[in-house]
Order: C-alpha cells, then sequence, then structure tokens
C-alpha cells in the first residue's frame, strides 16, 4: 500500500465515511432492549453470542465495494442494508461470492459445446 | 482428442469476436483445458447427487402445471440480470417505481461485473420488503409459484469449477413435461428441463428468494425463517415495514412468540412503552422462559419510571439466563440505568 497523499485523503474520507456509519447501524443497539434478531440467532446458534464481540468489518467491506467502483455514499447504503452475517460472508471474501451477472457469447457457445460433448 | 477437437472449433470461432473477447477467450481455454479433462474422467462417476425433480408430487387438486403469465419482463443490460431479476420481483411486491436501471446503482458492483446476494437481498429491505429466502427444495419452489409467487435464484450455468452465475425469475413449471419457465436475461419465456434448471440451481447453492407484497408471507415460510427475515428491517429500523410483518406473522403463526417480542421490540423503538410491555408478556406468556422478553420488559419498566418492577424483570432474566452472555448481568445494567436517570 502506498501512502501519499491522495491515499491519505482516500484514508481520511473514509474515517469520515465511518463515522457517519457508527449513527446509521449500530448492529441493533436501540437504547437497552435485546433485538429480535438476536434471539432468532441465540435460539439457532450459540455461537453468534460470541460473534457479537467479534468485530464484524462493516468498515472493510464498505471499503471493498468502494474498491470495486461503488461510489462512496452508495457503499454505505449498501452495507446498512445487509445483516450482520450477510457483512461477515462478504468480509471473508467478495471476490469468491458468486456474483450473478451475464453469459457473453463466448461462454455460451463454450457451454453448447460442452453439452454436445457431453451428450455425445 | 475431443478436448483438442473443441479448442479447435473454439479457435475458429474467435477469429469472429474482436480482440478484447478473443483475449478472455484465451484465459477461458486455459482454465477449461484443466477443467475439461478431470471432468471427463469424472463422468462415469457423477451421479452420487440425487436429484429432486423425479420424486416431485403435485397436491391433490392442485394443477400440474402453472405459469405465472402477468409477471412483467425486464430484459437485461449487460451483466445487469440482478437488477432486472430484482426489479421483476419487487414489481410484482407492489413497488411502483422499481426499475433496473435504478436498482443498478443499488446491486450492481462493476468491480465484479455483477451482483451480490447479499446487495439484492439489501436492496428489498432498502423498498421496505422482506425479502425471504426459501429452503432448498424445488418442491417449495414450486408451491410458491402456485401460490402467485415468482421466484428469484441463483444459477450457475457453467461448471462447479468454472462457475457462470446467473440470476433469473422462475415463473412457472410443467410437471408432465418436467419443465421450468423462466424469465432470463434477455429471454421473457425461457423454458428449462427441471433436470438442466435442478443442476444449474443446485450449482448456485440452492438459492432462492420470494418477496411478497407488505403484510403476506410466502406460502412455505416458516415462522423463525420468516420472523429473523423481519427483525433485519427491525435492526435497521425501518419500522411501517417491520410491523407490517411481524402482525402478518402474529395473525399466521398466533403461537410462535417472537412476533410479538419483534412488535413489542418496535412499540419500544417509537417510545410507546405501555404497548411494549403488553407485547412483552404475551411473549412471557407464551415462551415463560424466554430471558429476552423479561430483559425488554424490564426496560420498558425503566422507561416508565418503574423501577422496583424493572428490577423484578431484571432479576426474572438473569435467572433464566442459563449462560447467555446477554442476560447474565441484566440487574446490574438496569439498576446502573436507573442510577443515570
Amino acid at each position: 500500500m502506498i501512502y501519499n497523499a491522495a491515499r491519505r485523503y482516500q484514508i481520511g474520507l473514509m474515517m469520515m465515511a465511518t463515522l457517519l456509519m457508527a449513527t446509521i447501524t449500530p448492529g441493533y443497539a436501540f437504547a437497552g432492549v435485546v433485538g429480535t434478531g438476536s434471539v432468532i440467532a441465540d435460539e439457532s446458534d450459540a455461537l453468534s453470542r460470541d460473534a457479537l464481540i467479534e468485530s464484524i468489518g462493516r468498515d472493510d467491506v464498505r471499503a471493498q465495494l468502494q474498491s470495486m467502483g461503488v461510489s462512496a455514499e452508495e457503499a454505505i447504503e449498501r452495507v446498512a442494508a445487509m445483516t450482520d452475517a450477510e457483512v461477515r460472508a462478504l468480509a471473508a471474501g467478495i471476490e469468491d461470492l458468486p456474483a450473478g451477472a451475464d453469459v457473453g457469447v463466448g461462454v455460451a457457445i463454450l457451454i453448447v459445446l460442452l453439452v454436445v460433448l457431453f451428450l455425445r | 482428442m475431443w478436448v483438442w477437437a473443441l479448442r479447435f472449433s473454439l479457435s475458429f470461432w474467435s477469429f469472429f469476436f474482436c480482440a478484447k473477447e478473443v483475449a478472455r477467450l484465451v484465459t477461458s481455454w486455459a482454465r477449461l483445458g484443466a477443467g475439461v479433462i478431470p471432468l471427463l474422467l469424472l463422468m462415469g462417476g457423477c451421479a452420487s447427487y440425487s436429484h429432486q425433480y423425479p420424486t416431485l408430487k403435485s397436491p391433490s387438486g392442485e394443477p400440474r402445471q402453472q405459469e405465472l403469465e402477468d409477471t412483467p419482463f425486464h430484459p437485461q443490460a449487460a451483466w445487469q440480470c440482478g437488477p432486472a431479476a430484482l426489479a421483476t420481483l419487487l414489481e410484482v411486491s407492489g413497488v411502483a417505481d422499481a426499475d433496473p436501471v435504478d436498482l443498478a446503482a443499488q446491486v450492481y458492483l462493476p468491480g465484479l461485473r455483477g451482483s451480490l446476494q447479499s446487495e439484492l437481498l439489501g436492496a428489498a429491505r432498502r423498498a421496505d420488503r422482506v425479502p425471504y429466502r426459501l429452503e432448498p427444495r424445488l418442491a417449495d419452489l414450486l408451491e410458491e409459484i402456485r401460490a402467485g409467487y415468482p421466484v428469484l435464484v441463483l444459477q450457475n450455468l457453467g461448471l462447479s469449477f468454472w462457475p457462470q452465475w446467473h440470476y433469473a425469475v422462475v415463473i412457472g413449471f410443467d410437471m408432465d413435461a418436467e419443465e421450468i419457465i423462466l424469465r432470463s436475461g434477455r429471454s421473457p419465456r425461457r423454458v428449462m428441463s427441471f433436470r438442466h434448471f435442478e443442476r444449474t440451481w443446485r450449482l448456485g447453492g440452492h438459492w432462492a428468494l420470494v418477496i411478497a407484497r407488505p403484510g403476506d408471507i410466502p406460502a412455505t415460510a416458516t415462522a423463525s425463517r420468516y420472523v429473523e427475515a423481519v427483525s433485519t428491517l427491525e435492526a435497521q429500523q425501518r419500522r411501517e415495514a417491520a410491523i407490517i410483518a411481524y402482525t402478518a406473522a402474529a395473525v399466521r403463526w398466533p403461537t410462535y412468540p417472537l412476533s410479538y417480542l419483534g412488535l413489542g421490540n418496535m412499540a419500544y423503538q417509537k417510545a410507546d412503552y405501555e404497548g411494549a410491555e403488553a407485547y412483552f408478556h404475551m411473549v412471557i406468556e407464551l415462551s415463560p422462559d424466554e430471558p429476552a422478553a423479561h430483559y425488554n420488559l424490564a426496560w420498558t419498566y425503566l422507561r416508565q419510571g418503574r423501577t422496583s418492577e424493572a428490577l423484578g424483570a431484571a432479576r426474572q432474566a438473569e435467572a433464566l439466563a442459563s449462560g447467555n452472555a446477554r442476560y447474565t448481568d441484566s440487574v446490574r445494567a438496569i439498576s446502573e440505568a436507573a442510577r443515570s436517570e
């Protein structure tokens, strides 16, 4: 990672975004009470209690989305609309997750050929 | 030998593509070459997965084929099957201005030239809808179609080690012809055999999504999965949508306690502490050993200035905590909050 002025500016922006984020997604911390989602998570998986302590990496994911061409504001919105589990999955490696797209012409031909190959 | 025949025919085709396409294909070949040989060897042993479709039964009196013909169709732009498929579902769920171009801003990831599953889920929540993930059963998928819900699926149209991810919307099926009907890519009515569809869907992790209108619940939903899906809206303080969905859950599963916990939490979020108190009491009635109900009840008492009752409820929560760290310190949390007020 190269630390130059631009990079520092970028980091500054990220930190500002983080501050902003803190007001949007505090996990679930609505003045005391326990969120319904946490109760269900406790029921289905005792391990998830410990995941509370673990940082779930919302900021990492947001930064990754930005590096993949999403605007700063939009990246905040996207991460805010995800559950902790979804964020954790993304934090583990966005590039390994399925990104539904399209099948290009070349790929389509390859697939047709493969199918022909298998059916023979 | 077939591999070489394949490669030869590919190089023939490649002359018709622009240079960039050729470059992309060359890298594809390299990956393919590594993959095809073991695949050919494996072909004899591929039958280890037992398909679901041969065991499908249609419930008596239910139609053996169905097609949701009124489902809108949004032909996808390049790489954008995610926004297109999502727009279809959102429109069906009553979102008036669901448009693939606007949705692309919310779910398209330029760096991957595609859309992630969690982005689709997130965009549905942003439209104040409850995205419900089906269980990995083909029978459930067909049941949703019977109930009138088109189903968004993730397919892998390639191979397990060389995936081509694609989102499409299942709009119908024909049990006799063993066919699935989809809105897919640029095709408004793509027909796939059960067998082919199931293969692509299985390679996509059996991922299927239904988005109902507010207040409706998907046909195959279970209480805990549905309420869990709603709890995400609660956590994101999408209050009106969460209240409508929790209310629907309480009507459909009247003895499931956590819908009332959700309604109590929503009342609490809106500072309606009397309402919250009533809901938490309902949870306790249905599930006396649920520490969360006592814990949240303690907070609602506290907000109403009823400190001694709050401490009593906190003691209950602590007694029921059975090692769950959320509740083991309930009394201290409540008494500290009481002091600071």
